[in-house]
C-alpha cells in the first residue's frame, strides 16, 4: 500500500529537482532567528508559537516550491532556421502532466557548457531568458528562448534550465534538461555580386513550354484591376460581361548558380554568402535556379522548400 | 536569475493592508504622533498607487537629506517621550516609525521582502504587550495577509485570483500547523531573559500596592481584570473566609500606610500554628509585577513550583517580581494562631503619627475607659460602625484634611480601606496592636470549570489586631458595615451598570445571558493561560514527563523532535505531492488490470489500443483468452461505448482475474 | 441488416480486386464517410478497376476523366452554349455530373483544371457563368495520381490534399493473389456482369448511419492529442488542421459501422489514420527517415 502510493508520487524515471533557499530564503531566516531571540527573551510563548509558524511556513514554501516544478516535462524545442547574425527563437513547449497548475515558470539555458571542479559552478551561466506565468494542469504552455547565432551551421542550445521561485520566493527549484535542439543557421545573404543571368536552356524544353505565358486556360470575370490589354472584347460583344482571357502562370526563367561563379568574392564564407544572396534574389523574382556546389547539386526548382534545400546545402558546406 | 521587476501594485496594497492591521493594536497606546506618522505613509503610499501622487525618489539628494531629518528626528522624539529608544515600547514605536518610513520607498523586490519580514516583526511585537486569544487571532490573520503578499509579489501578472491567493496562503499555513505544534511542544524551552529584560517590559499590569492611601483601591474596583485564578480539590472555604492575603501595612504617616521595613522583618522567626479544615488549590496568578503572592489566609508551606517563602506577615513572599503569569498548589488553613506569645514588633503596631488623628485618639481613650477589656472594646466600635450611620459605598465623598477623622465624625461613607485604616487607627489609639492587611476578598465560582475567578475589584482591606494568648486576629470593620460584602461578595453590592454593559443591563434574561457568556470565556481564558501561555521551560518539563517521557532532557527531547519532525517531513509531502492518477473510475480499473498483467512483461505500449494490448497479452497468456478479452470488451463498452453500463461488472471482473503463468 | 449489407458489398468488391481487403474496406468507410478518395500508386496495380468495381457494386453512376495537361475547366464542367433557336445560353453539363467520378491522373492537368474540379467536390455544386448546378447525391471523386517527381506532372498542392479523405496506396499483390488474377478471367469481363449489391438510396441511409456511430469523450481526447501532437512535436512542418480531425474522426466512424461496432474505438483511429492523415503531414525535416504517421501513433497516449 505505502510503496504503491509512493510509486504514485514519485515514478521511477522522474526528472531530478534541485532546491535551495533563495537570497530572500536567507534573509527571512535571519530574521527568523532574531525573532527566536526575542522570543526566548521575553519567554513570551505567543512568540514562540509565531515563529515556529514561519518556520513551519518556510518548510511548507519548500515543498510548495518543489511541487511547483515536480514531475515537469520539456515536451518540444525546435526552431526554425535563421540567416546568420540573426536571433534564432526556439519554441520551447513545457508540459504540466500534473494535475495542479504550475505558476511563474522561468526559463534559461546556459550557452557555454562550464566544466569546473566547483560543482556550484554549474548552476551559473545560465541567461535568463523567458518567464511563463502558468502552466495550467495537464497542458502544455510553448514559450520561447532566443539565441544569437554567430556562425552557420547547426548551433545547437545547450543546457535549458526551467526553475521557479513561486509560491513565497524564499526557495528556488530548478531542474535541467540536456536538450539535443539544435537550429540550422544559413549562412548570411550578403554579396556585391550581381546575379547570374537567367537561360532557357535546350534540356528543360518541357518545363518551359507548360509555363509559356502564351498558354491560354480559359476565361474569368473581370476584375478590377485586371490588366486592360487581357480583356476579352470578343466576349464583351456577346454579352456585355467583361472578361479576361487567363493564361498559365509566369516565371522568368531559371539560373543555375555555381560555386565557380563566386570565384571572385574572396573565402569560402564570403562565397556561400554570395550564393544565399543570389538564392533569395532568385526566389523574390519567382525565377526556378539550380544550386551547383563542388561536393553536392540541387537540381533545379522554385517554392520554399526548394530554397530551403538550396540553403541547408549552403550552411552545411564543408570544404572537400 | 531573480526577476528584477518592482513589486506590483496589487501587491504594494496587500502589504500596507497587512502593515496596518499588524501595528493597529499598537495606535492604543503609543503616542498618536507616532501612529499618525505611520499612518500618513500608508496613506501616501496608497495615493501613490490610486491616484499617483507623487513618491520620493532615492536619486535626489534634497529627498536624502529630508529623509534623514525625519529619521533623526524619529529617533529624537521617541528618546524624548520614552527616555530612551531601549524600552519595549520605545523600541515598538521606533520600530513602527521605521516602518512607515520604508513603506514610502519600497521600489524593488528587496524592499518589499525586507518590509513583510518587518511586518511579522510588528507582529511578534503586539505579543509583548498582550497574548490574549483575540489578539492571536487577530495576528493570525495578519500572518495569512503577509504571507498573501510574498504570493503576490512573486505573481507579478497576476494569474491567481485575489480569493485564491489568500486561500493558498491560508492553506500553507494550515499544512504549517503541526510541525510548528511540534516545535512548540517539544522545542526545548531557555528560561529567558538571555541579556536582561528593558525596564517596562511587563509595565501595565495592575494590581494592589504594597502602600494604602484613602481612595485608591476604589480605582482597582472599576477593573474587571482577573487577579488570579482558584481551582479547588474538593470543598471550597465558605465565602466569609475567602480571605486572600497581601501585603500587611504597619506604618502610617497619617495618610499612607505602608509595609515595615523587610531588612528588620526577615530576621524574624514567625510562629503559626495551623489547625482546622485543610483546603487544597491551585491558583494562577496573574502577572502583576510585584513580589508577593496569593494565597487564602493562611498557607501552611510555600509552593514548590515557585521559589517562595512565607515571611514574617504571614505572606507568601516570591523571589522574583511576577512578571509572568505564575501557577503554584497550595494547602492552607484558615483557623491559625500567629505568633500567639510574642509579637517582636509590637510596639511598631501601636504607632501613629503625632498630631493626627486627634479627635479618632481622644474618641477611642475615651471608649477604652468606658470599657473593660480589650475584647470589649473591639466590640464597641464594631457596633458603633455598624450601628450609627456608616455606609458602605464604593463612590465615597472626597476627604480632605485628616482623612481618618473626617471619615469617622463627617463623612462615614467608605469602603474597605476608609474602614481598615480608620479600624486600626481606634485600636492603636486604645493601645492594642494592629495592622492593615491588603489582599482580596471572595470571587466568583465560573460554574464552567469550577474555578474561582478573582476579579481586581475583589480587592480588600482589613484589619488584624494582636491580643495577647491569641496572636494575630482577623477583624474585618467592613463586615460590621455591610456583611453583604463579605458574605456575597462585592459583586452583590455593585450596581448593575458597573457589573454588565448597559443594553444588557435592563433585563435579568440578557444578564444571564452574559454572565454564562463571560464564565465559558474566562474558563477558555483559563485553559489558554494554563497550558498554552504559561508554557515555559517547568511546563515543559511536566507535560514531557506525563506524555511518558522520563527524565526529559536535551537528549530524548531531541531524539522525540526529530522523529516527530521527520513523520511530518514524510507525511506533508504525501499529503501535498498526492494527486489522483486518473479521475475516471473505469480507466483506474483499467490500469489495475493493466499493472496485473505487468507481471508478465505486458505493459501497454503508448498508442497501443485496448483491443491490441488484449491480442498481445492473449499471444503470452492462452489460457486467460476469454477472461482478457472479456475485460477488454467491458472497458471498451464503458469507455468508449454509448450506452451507460454499470461498472460492477467490470470491478468484479478485474478483481477476480489473477493471471498465473501457463503450466 | 446493415451487416448483411457491407459483408455483401466487401464480398462484391473482394471478388474482382483479389488480395487486397484492406484497402479494399478503407476505400468503403471514404465512401460511407462522404469523402473522396485519391488513390496514388503506379500505373497497373488496380487503381481504375477498384472504382469501376465500387462504382458497379454500389449502383452508382460512374463517369472517367483521363487527365491531360490541355484539359480546361470547362471539359470537365461543362459549358453553357448559345442556343440559337431559343436564344439564350443552355448548359451542357461536364463528365463531373455524376455519381461516381473516377478522375484518372489528376497530376497530369494543369492546377487550373485540378482546383476547377477540386473546388467541385468541395462544394457539391458548380457555378457556371454565374448559375449554379447542383451535383447528384451521393457524389464521390476517385482520384488517381502517379507518384509525384514524374517529369511533365502538377502534384497536387497541400492544401488541395486536403480536400480528399483519404489518400491510399493499392500495391501489388501478393503471389497468391497476383496468380489467381493471372489465371482468372479477364477482370473487365467479370466487371461486366457485376451487379449492384446496393442502391445509392441505401447508401445514403448507411452514411447516415455512419453519422451517428457514438464517440466518447475519452476518444475525442485522443484525436485532440493527436492534432495537439502535430503541432507541437516539431517533426511537422504544418499542424493537422481542425478539418483534419473532423476528417479522422468521420473515417473512424465509418470504420467502426463496416466492423459493425456501435462505438468507435482507438484502433478505429489507428486504422484510418495512415490513410486520412498521410497527405496532410509533411516532415519538417526532409532527410529523417521515418514513418510520420506511425510516430504519431507511438507517440500520444491512448488512455
Amino acid at each position: 500500500m505505502l510503496l504503491k502510493l509512493y510509486r504514485r508520487i514519485s515514478p521511477p524515471n522522474r526528472q531530478r529537482i534541485y532546491i535551495i533557499p533563495s537570497r530572500f530564503g536567507f534573509m527571512f531566516a535571519f530574521f527568523l532567528l532574531i525573532m527566536l531571540l526575542g522570543a526566548i527573551n521575553y519567554s513570551n510563548s505567543m512568540s514562540h508559537l509565531l515563529v515556529f509558524l514561519l518556520v513551519s511556513l518556510g518548510h511548507t514554501a519548500m515543498l510548495h516550491t518543489h511541487r511547483n516544478i515536480a514531475k515537469i516535462e520539456l515536451k518540444h524545442c525546435h526552431a526554425e532556421p535563421v540567416f546568420c547574425g540573426q536571433t534564432a527563437t526556439f519554441t520551447v513547449v513545457i508540459n504540466n502532466p500534473n494535475q495542479r497548475d504550475f505558476h511563474q515558470i522561468e526559463l534559461a539555458h546556459q550557452p557555454n557548457k562550464i566544466i569546473s571542479w566547483n560543482p556550484f559552478k554549474r548552476l551559473s551561466g545560465f541567461v535568463y531568458k523567458n518567464h511563463i506565468s502558468l502552466v495550467p494542469a495537464q497542458q502544455s504552455v510553448s514559450s520561447t528562448i532566443e539565441i544569437t547565432t554567430q556562425q552557420r551551421g547547426y548551433q545547437s542550445l545547450g543546457r535549458l534550465r526551467v526553475s521557479t521561485l513561486f509560491p513565497l520566493g524564499l526557495f528556488n527549484s530548478w531542474t535541467h534538461f540536456n536538450t539535443s535542439a539544435r537550429v540550422l543557421v544559413y549562412p548570411q545573404a550578403e554579396g556585391i555580386l550581381p546575379l547570374p543571368v537567367a537561360t532557357n536552356s535546350g534540356e528543360k524544353i518541357m518545363l518551359s513550354q507548360q509555363k509559356g505565358l502564351d498558354d491560354f486556360s480559359g476565361f474569368q470575370n473581370y476584375r478590377k484591376g485586371d490588366p486592360i490589354h487581357s480583356i476579352a472584347w470578343k466576349a464583351v460583344a456577346r454579352d456585355d460581361v467583361l472578361r479576361t482571357k487567363q493564361f498559365s502562370g509566369a516565371h522568368s526563367g531559371q539560373r543555375c548558380l555555381t560555386w565557380n561563379d563566386t570565384a571572385g568574392v574572396g573565402n569560402t564564407e564570403q562565397r556561400l554568402s554570395q550564393l544565399c544572396q543570389w538564392l533569395l534574389i532568385s526566389e523574390q523574382t519567382k525565377s526556378s535556379s539550380q544550386l551547383e556546389l563542388p561536393n553536392n547539386t540541387i537540381a533545379y526548382g522554385i517554392g520554399e522548400q526548394h530554397l530551403h534545400n538550396c540553403l541547408t546545402a549552403l550552411a552545411l558546406y564543408h570544404d572537400a | 536569475m531573480m526577476h528584477k521587476a518592482a513589486p506590483s501594485s496589487t501587491s504594494i496594497l496587500w502589504l500596507m493592508l497587512g502593515l496596518t492591521l499588524a501595528a493597529s493594536p499598537h495606535f492604543l497606546y503609543q503616542p498618536i504622533w507616532v501612529s499618525l506618522v505611520f499612518l500618513t505613509a500608508i496613506a501616501w503610499r496608497c495615493m501613490n498607487i490610486w491616484f499617483d501622487w507623487y513618491l520620493p525618489s532615492n536619486k535626489h539628494y534634497l529627498v536624502r537629506i529630508f529623509q534623514l531629518v525625519i529619521a533623526v528626528a524619529a529617533i529624537l522624539a521617541i528618546t524624548f517621550n520614552y527616555g530612551s529608544t531601549i524600552g519595549r515600547d520605545a523600541g515598538v514605536a521606533f520600530l513602527v516609525m521605521m516602518l512607515g518610513l520604508k513603506v514610502t520607498e519600497i521600489r524593488s523586490q528587496r524592499d518589499y521582502y525586507v518590509t513583510v519580514f518587518l511586518g511579522y516583526f510588528v507582529v511578534i511585537t503586539n505579543f509583548f504587550f498582550t497574548q490574549s486569544i483575540p489578539m492571536v487571532m487577530m495576528m493570525f490573520i495578519v500572518v495569512i495577509i503577509m504571507t498573501a503578499c510574498l504570493i503576490t509579489v512573486n505573481d507579478p501578472k497576476h494569474v491567481i485570483k485575489k480569493l485564491q491567493i489568500v486561500k493558498l496562503s491560508g492553506q500553507m499555513l494550515v499544512q504549517s500547523l503541526p510541525i510548528m505544534l511540534i516545535l512548540f511542544v517539544l522545542f526545548p524551552r531557555i528560561a529567558g531573559p538571555l541579556w536582561g529584560l528593558p525596564q517596562d517590559s511587563h509595565s501595565g499590569s495592575t494590581g494592589i500596592d504594597n502602600k494604602m492611601t484613602l481612595g485608591k483601591i476604589s480605582n482597582l474596583i472599576q477593573s474587571d481584570k482577573v487577579a488570579f485564578r482558584v481551582s479547588f480539590e474538593g470543598e471550597l472555604p465558605p465565602p466569609a473566609q475567602r480571605y486572600w492575603r497581601g501585603p500587611v501595612l504597619w506604618l502610617t504617616d497619617g495618610t499612607t500606610w505602608t509595609e515595615i521595613n523587610r531588612s528588620l522583618t526577615s530576621a524574624v522567626e514567625t510562629n503559626i500554628e495551623y489547625s482546622g479544615a485543610e483546603y487544597h488549590y491551585s491558583l494562577t496568578l496573574e502577572p502583576h509585577n510585584e513580589n508577593w503572592l496569593f494565597a487564602l489566609d493562611m498557607p501552611n508551606k510555600s509552593p514548590t513550583t515557585v521559589k517562595s517563602h512565607i515571611n514574617a506577615d504571614g505572606v507568601l513572599q516570591s523571589n522574583e517580581s511576577v512578571k509572568q503569569r505564575v501557577h503554584y498548589q497550595l494547602t492552607s488553613q484558615p483557623d491559625y494562631q500567629f505568633n500567639q506569645q510574642h509579637e517582636p514588633f509590637v510596639q511598631r503596631a501601636l504607632e501613629l503619627p503625632d498630631n493626627h488623628h486627634n479627635l479618632s485618639k481622644q474618641l477611642a481613650q475615651q471608649w477604652r475607659s468606658e470599657t473593660a477589656t480589650d475584647e470589649a472594646y473591639i466590640q464597641r466600635v464594631l457596633s458603633h460602625f455598624n450601628q450609627s450611620d456608616f455606609y458602605y459605598t464604593l463612590t465615597p465623598p472626597l476627604l480632605t484634611g485628616d482623612t481618618i477623622d473626617g471619615f469617622l465624625f463627617n463623612s462615614r461613607r467608605g469602603f474597605c480601606e476608609h474602614y481598615a485604616a480608620s479600624f486600626t487607627v481606634l485600636m492603636r489609639a486604645a493601645g492594642i496592636p494592629a495592622r492593615v492587611v491588603t489582599g482580596y476578598q471572595g470571587g466568583e465560582i465560573n460554574p464552567v470549570n469550577d474555578t474561582l475567578v478573582v476579579r481586581q475589584r475583589d480587592a480588600h482591606a482589613w484589619t488584624e489586631v494582636w491580643l495577647q494568648d491569641k496572636g494575630w486576629v482577623r477583624i474585618d470593620p467592613t463586615a460590621a458595615v455591610s456583611s453583604d460584602r463579605i458574605e456575597y461578595g462585592i459583586n452583590e453590592i455593585m450596581p448593575l451598570s458597573m457589573r454588565s454593559p448597559l443594553f444588557v443591563a435592563n433585563s435579568d434574561a440578557l444578564i444571564e445571558l452574559w454572565q454564562s457568556i463571560n464564565n465559558n470565556w474566562d474558563a477558555v481564558n483559563n485553559v489558554w493561560n494554563l497550558w498554552v501561555l504559561a508554557y515555559g521551560p517547568e511546563r515543559q518539563r511536566d507535560f514531557l514527563t506525563k506524555l511518558g517521557m522520563t527524565n526529559p532532557n536535551w537528549q530524548s527531547i531531541a531524539i522525540w523532535l526529530g522523529s516527530l519532525l521527520s513523520l511530518v517531513f514524510i507525511l506533508l509531502p504525501l499529503l501535498l505531492f498526492y494527486q489522483r492518477q486518473q479521475a475516471d473510475p473505469v480507466v483506474r480499473l483499467y490500469q489495475d488490470f493493466c499493472s496485473k498483467l505487468a507481471k508478465f512483461q505486458l505493459i501497454p505500449a503508448t498508442g497501443e489500443g485496448p483491443n491490441d494490448f488484449a491480442n498481445r497479452a492473449i499471444k503470452t497468456l492462452q489460457h486467460h483468452k476469454s477472461d482478457i478479452n472479456t475485460i477488454t470488451q467491458l472497458y471498451i463498452d464503458l469507455h468508449y461505448g454509448n450506452k451507460s453500463h454499470s461498472i460492477t461488472e467490470l470491478q468484479t471482473a478485474i478483481k477476480l482475474f489473477q493471471p498465473k503463468k501457463a503450466q | 441488416m446493415t451487416d448483411r449489407v457491407i459483408n455483401d458489398v466487401l464480398d462484391s468488391i473482394n471478388s474482382i480486386i483479389l488480395g487486397k481487403e484492406h484497402t479494399v474496406k478503407l476505400a468503403l468507410t471514404c465512401m460511407l464517410a462522404k469523402g473522396h478518395l485519391l488513390i496514388e500508386d503506379l500505373p497497373g496495380v488496380g487503381k481504375t478497376t477498384l472504382a469501376h468495381t465500387l462504382a458497379a457494386t454500389l449502383g452508382l453512376s460512374f463517369q472517367r476523366i483521363q487527365f491531360t495537361s490541355d484539359m480546361l475547366p470547362a471539359d470537365i464542367l461543362g459549358v453553357s452554349v448559345f442556343d440559337r433557336n431559343a436564344s439564350q445560353f443552355t448548359f451542357h453539363p461536364g463528365p463531373i455530373f455524376t455519381q461516381l467520378l473516377l478522375a484518372d491522373e489528376v497530376n497530369r492537368a494543369t492546377p487550373r483544371t485540378q482546383s476547377a474540379l477540386l473546388e467541385a467536390m468541395e462544394e457539391q455544386q458548380v457555378s457556371i457563368e454565374g448559375q449554379t448546378h447542383p451535383l447528384p447525391t451521393p457524389f464521390f471523386v476517385i482520384a488517381t495520381q502517379n507518384p509525384s517527381h514524374q517529369i511533365g506532372t502538377f502534384p497536387l498542392p497541400e492544401s488541395q490534399l486536403d480536400r480528399f479523405l483519404m489518400r491510399i496506396k493499392i500495391g501489388y499483390p501478393n503471389a497468391a493473389a497476383e496468380r489467381s488474377l493471372l489465371l482468372g478471367e479477364d477482370r473487365r469481363q467479370l466487371l461486366q456482369a457485376l451487379t449492384a449489391v446496393i442502391t445509392p438510396e441505401q447508401l445514403l441511409k448507411l452514411q447516415k448511419h455512419a453519422t451517428s456511430i457514438h464517440v466518447s469523450e475519452a476518444l475525442v481526447d485522443y484525436v485532440q492529442r493527436l492534432l495537439a501532437y502535430s503541432r507541437e512535436s516539431g517533426l511537422y512542418l504544418f499542424g493537422l488542421s481542425p478539418r483534419a480531425g473532423l476528417a479522422i474522426i468521420h473515417a473512424a466512424q465509418a470504420w467502426a459501422l463496416i466492423a459493425q461496432r456501435d462505438h468507435v474505438v482507438p484502433e478505429d483511429i489507428q486504422a484510418v489514420l495512415p490513410s486520412v492523415v498521410a497527405h496532410r503531414l509533411q516532415a519538417r525535416d526532409e532527410q529523417a527517415s521515418i514513418n510520420l504517421v506511425s510516430d504519431l501513433i507511438s507517440h500520444v497516449t491512448i488512455i
